[in-house]
């Protein structure tokens, strides 16, 4: 049996899945706006997975550390949501944000870090407000934080450690800018008991 | 809470407030300021009682639609917290520093809920003006570091493409000589590889030794960085390798650094085998004959000066042997130089065994060599010399079918070290030779040395006057030697050769061996010949004035080489048998076969107009070769006079004799009569009687007698 059908029927994804679309469509809006250059968000993918198989997902395209950003959220359903890119793919996004190409250091430096976590911040906080929109309940997010690390140890040792049974919300993303393409992924990661709090959620925005 | 407790913690609350050292704004759901702390209020430079209670984007315009704005929408509607970056935000709050300039901020935008009617946000400002210089400064540092980096990799990219290109050897080490790094060349003159000898002392894969002494050269990597100066070496190096040598120049220079300190060094090596092997070549090429690999003139010269330069100062004896081969001009005329060439180079094989190792054999010119005899005295010389000329002597030179016998003239001078120059004493053997050659050939002449003679070229400046007084003061004396028909033995035969004899001041009687040399080099040969000739006309008119003019005479009288070209001479003696009436058959003239083939057309000339006056003429020292006999069809000749070296051998020796019945059959078969030389006993005249010469001549039959003794005028 897979992730999803043990977690959550693909209805609900799907459901999921078009909200958080929404959800990027204004964040790349407010990015667009904010560095005055075109900004497009995709959502590919969606899926609930085990916070291990979010790891090896994860860890395929990340063959070294990844960066992004971390907020913690709670409202209608709780969890920890962070914005994820191999730290390659991270290093080009914030230069093609800032337009500078000529970027010279093979780490982020600590403006670049603050701006990244900006971006991961108006990301996280769309997706955020348009599950909370379609909730019609309150959700409130926390100060993000830049985050950086092996896979592993960003996706468990976030002070979430106590979400033994963690379930992930995994969607991958893809960002074009300044021509272009940098894949990362968006994670909310939740316990057992957010996640039945989110199907409710879901369940009464359905009518059901 | 306690009332009181309450009341500590918003005093401790406004403390803390008031003294943070970043930006606190306080906004309600209306979006008004409810309150910002003295921090804030300090970098606005907007008094706190026109803000507060105020719409924050109308007191502060420019963040109308700006990402501050939309966070705190975001915070007060969807109650999300939003961190405002420095580097994205375009529009800051306009907070200023002291010295006016608007700072760099940091903002985070927080929800405040208590419940869903006291909605409000904390703005939160940080001055990151101090990170944002650091890192800015940071980043300027980072390029420039990366330019020179870059820079760097170019140079040394250039820097190993020039080191594999060049064609010196480089290597480098450090300060203790151990091997940093070699070039391809480097590689292949030492014959190892670059990464198996990093690390490893300079001195152990190759060492240098001098070309001259064999002697190993100490390193001069080790010099240099004892010395810390360049050590640069053009001499004659050898590299010797781990496979093979090479000369080169080798060069180190230290590499110090701006402090003085010595990094190490680099040592450079230029392969110069080829232009050194090349210089020596060349240098051998001038000092030595291609064609024996003898040395040459100019060599023999500077060897004889520095034994020269010894003989000052040692009390040793030394000696010079003046060589000229006898027959060589025959062999390069009639075989070619083919042939000529071969002879050269066995005569050398010859001599060279005949001689120490410490003496000296040269080529001296076309078939002249000259052998320096290193403390070796006047007996040795002598001994020596006759040992060279009977090697020659016995050696017969084969051409394809013919066979040439070849004989050596010899010349000896003594090298005292009171000559002046090397060529004094090449004169002297030169000399000495020449007197070897007229005295017959294949002969050794020691050149007298009067001891009391300060210098050879006073001497041979004393024959010059000595000759021209000579001939001034008629002090020559004509001898004559009989030339018997051999068939008619009878004494009846009044033919005689016409010799000359020198009387000295002393009265004493000088042979022509030791005067006619200097008389030939000086050009007083013809006169010596005109004075002979005119002499002879002097004596017969004497002997006719007292009725003694003997019948039947023929007088045979030599001429030299030089006097072919002499009209006048040709004249003078047409206008003599003119003048005196005598019949011409009883004069006959001589020249030597060499001399006439030496200027053949002249000497034709000039035999030919004598013969048509009538007068006889004679092949003197004939047949050092068969092969002279080509020139017999060109020559207008009545007699061949056979070459006395067959002559006096011709008991014991069968080629001897076989050599003289040719050329006698060969005369007869011309119809030319032949006069055998150096008879000097009967077994000789028998002989010749049996192979049919006509004539003989030599001391067996008559000892030369003087002219006036042989017809007294009265």
């Amino acid at each position: 049996m897979s992730d999803k059908e043990q977690i959550l029927d693909e209805f609900y994804v799907d459901a999921v899945a078009e909200v958080l679309n929404i959800g990027m469509g204004s964040a790349a809006a407010s990015l667009s706006e904010m560095i005055d250059d075109e900004v497009k968000l995709s959502v590919p993918g969606v899926e609930f997975v085990t916070r291990l198989t979010a790891s090896d997902r994860i860890g395929e395209k990340a063959k070294t550390d990844v960066s992004g950003v971390h907020q913690h959220f709670q409202g209608a359903f709780g969890g920890d949501a962070m914005l994820l890119f191999p730290e390659e793919q991270s290093l080009q996004l914030v230069r093609a944000v800032l337009q500078q190409d000529d970027m010279t250091l093979e780490d982020l430096t600590e403006m670049e870090q603050e701006a990244m976590t900006e971006i991961g911040n108006v990301i996280l906080n769309s997706c955020l407000c348009s599950m909370a929109d379609m909730f019609g309940k309150e959700m409130r997010g926390e100060i993000p934080e830049f985050v950086q690390g092996s896979i592993n140890q960003v996706l468990t040792d976030d002070g979430n450690n106590n979400h033994t049974e963690a379930i992930v919300l995994l969607l991958n993303m893809d960002f074009a800018v300044d021509k272009k393409s940098i894949q990362g992924y968006v994670t909310f990661l939740m316990d057992v008991d957010e996640v039945m709090q989110l199907k409710q959620n879901i369940q009464e925005f359905l009518g059901e | 809470m306690p009332a009181e407790e309450l009341l500590e913690s918003q005093i401790i609350f406004q403390h803390v407030f008031s003294e943070s050292a970043s930006g606190l704004i306080i906004i309600d759901i209306e979006f008004c300021v409810v309150d910002c702390n003295p921090w804030f209020i300090k970098h606005c430079g907007i008094e706190l009682k026109e803000i507060k209670g105020q719409n924050f984007t109308q007191i502060f315009p420019i963040l109308e639609k700006s990402s501050i704005d939309r966070g705190v929408v975001s915070a007060l509607k969807n109650g999300m917290s939003s961190v405002v970056s420095h580097t994205l935000n375009r529009k800051p709050f306009p907070l200023k520093n002291i010295a006016g300039q608007i700072l760099q901020q940091q903002i985070t935008i927080k929800p405040i809920i208590l419940d869903d009617k006291q909605r409000y946000c904390l703005i939160q400002i940080m001055d990151v003006s101090a990170s944002f210089n650091r890192e800015k400064q940071l980043l300027e540092q980072v390029k420039r570091t990366k330019a020179i980096t870059r820079k760097l990799a170019e140079e040394k990219e250039r820097a190993q493409v020039t080191l594999s290109s060049i064609i010196d050897a480089v290597i480098t080490t450090d300060e203790q000589g151990l091997i940093l790094s070699m070039n391809p060349v480097a590689e292949f003159l030492i014959g190892v590889r670059e990464e198996d000898v990093q690390n490893k002392k300079v001195c152990d894969y190759f060492k240098l030794i001098n070309e001259n002494t064999r002697k190993a050269i100490p390193s001069p990597v080790a010099d240099c960085l004892q010395s810390k100066n360049i050590i640069v070496n053009e001499k004659e190096h050898i590299l010797v390798g781990r496979e093979r040598r090479f000369s080169v120049h080798d060069s180190v220079s230290p590499i110090i650094n701006d402090d003085g300190v010595m990094l190490g060094t680099v040592l450079v090596f230029r392969d110069v085998t080829q232009s050194r092997a090349l210089a020596e070549e060349l240098n051998w090429q001038a000092l030595h004959d291609p064609l024996t690999g003898l040395a040459n003139r100019r060599q023999f010269e500077s060897d004889m000066h520095t034994l020269l330069n010894k003989a000052k100062s040692d009390n040793l004896q030394h000696h010079l042997l003046y060589l000229d081969l006898d027959q060589f001009k025959v062999v390069n005329d009639t075989c070619g130089h083919d042939a000529g060439d071969e002879l050269l180079k066995q005569i050398t094989t010859i001599l060279e065994l005949k001689l120490r190792k410490s003496d000296v054999l040269s080529r001296l010119g076309g078939d002249e060599f000259g052998v320096l005899l290193e403390s070796c005295d006047a007996e040795n010389a002598l001994a020596v010399a006759n040992n060279l000329r009977q090697a020659v002597e016995g050696f017969r030179f084969g051409w394809q079918t013919r066979s040439f016998k070849i004989g050596v003239s010899i010349g000896i001078a003594e090298i005292t070290g009171e000559e002046a120059k090397a060529s004094e004493v090449l004169s002297a053997a030169d000399a000495a030779c020449y007197v070897a050659k007229e005295s017959g050939r294949n002969r050794v002449c020691f050149h007298e040395i009067n001891a009391s003679a300060s210098s050879m070229h006073q001497k041979e400046m004393q024959w010059v006057s000595r000759l021209q007084a000579a001939l001034d003061n008629d002090c020559f004396e004509l001898y004559l030697q009989r030339i018997q028909c051999v068939e008619c033995q009878d004494g009846s035969s009044d033919h005689y050769e016409v010799l000359l004899r020198m009387i000295d001041e002393s009265g004493k009687t000088i042979p022509p061996g030791a005067f006619l040399p200097a008389a030939e080099r000086f050009n007083l040969i013809g006169s010596i010949d005109t004075w002979v000739v005119e002499k002879v006309f002097e004596k017969l008119e004497d002997l006719r004035k007292v009725n003694k003019y003997p019948d039947n005479l023929i007088l045979s009288i030599n001429l030299s080489g030089t006097s072919m070209a002499n009209i006048d001479l040709l004249d003078r003696i047409s206008c003599l048998l003119d003048e005196s009436g005598f019949p011409a058959k009883n004069f006959c003239f001589e020249v030597t076969e060499t001399a006439a083939i030496a200027n053949l057309n002249q000497a034709t000339n000039f035999l030919s107009s004598l013969r048509a006056k009538g007068c006889k003429v004679a092949l003197d020292d004939f047949g050092s070769g068969l092969s002279s006999f080509a020139y017999l069809k060109e020559l207008p000749v009545d007699y061949l006079k056979i070459d006395g070296l067959f002559v006096k051998d011709i008991v014991d020796d069968e080629i001897d004799k076989a050599f003289v019945e040719s050329i006698n059959q060969i005369g007869q078969v011309m119809s030319l009569e032949t006069i055998a030389e150096f008879v000097e006993n009967d077994e000789i005249m028998d002989i010749l009687t049996e192979i049919g010469v006509n004539y003989a001549q030599g001391y067996g039959i008559h000892k030369p007698c003087s002219f006036d003794l042989l017809f007294p005028k009265t």
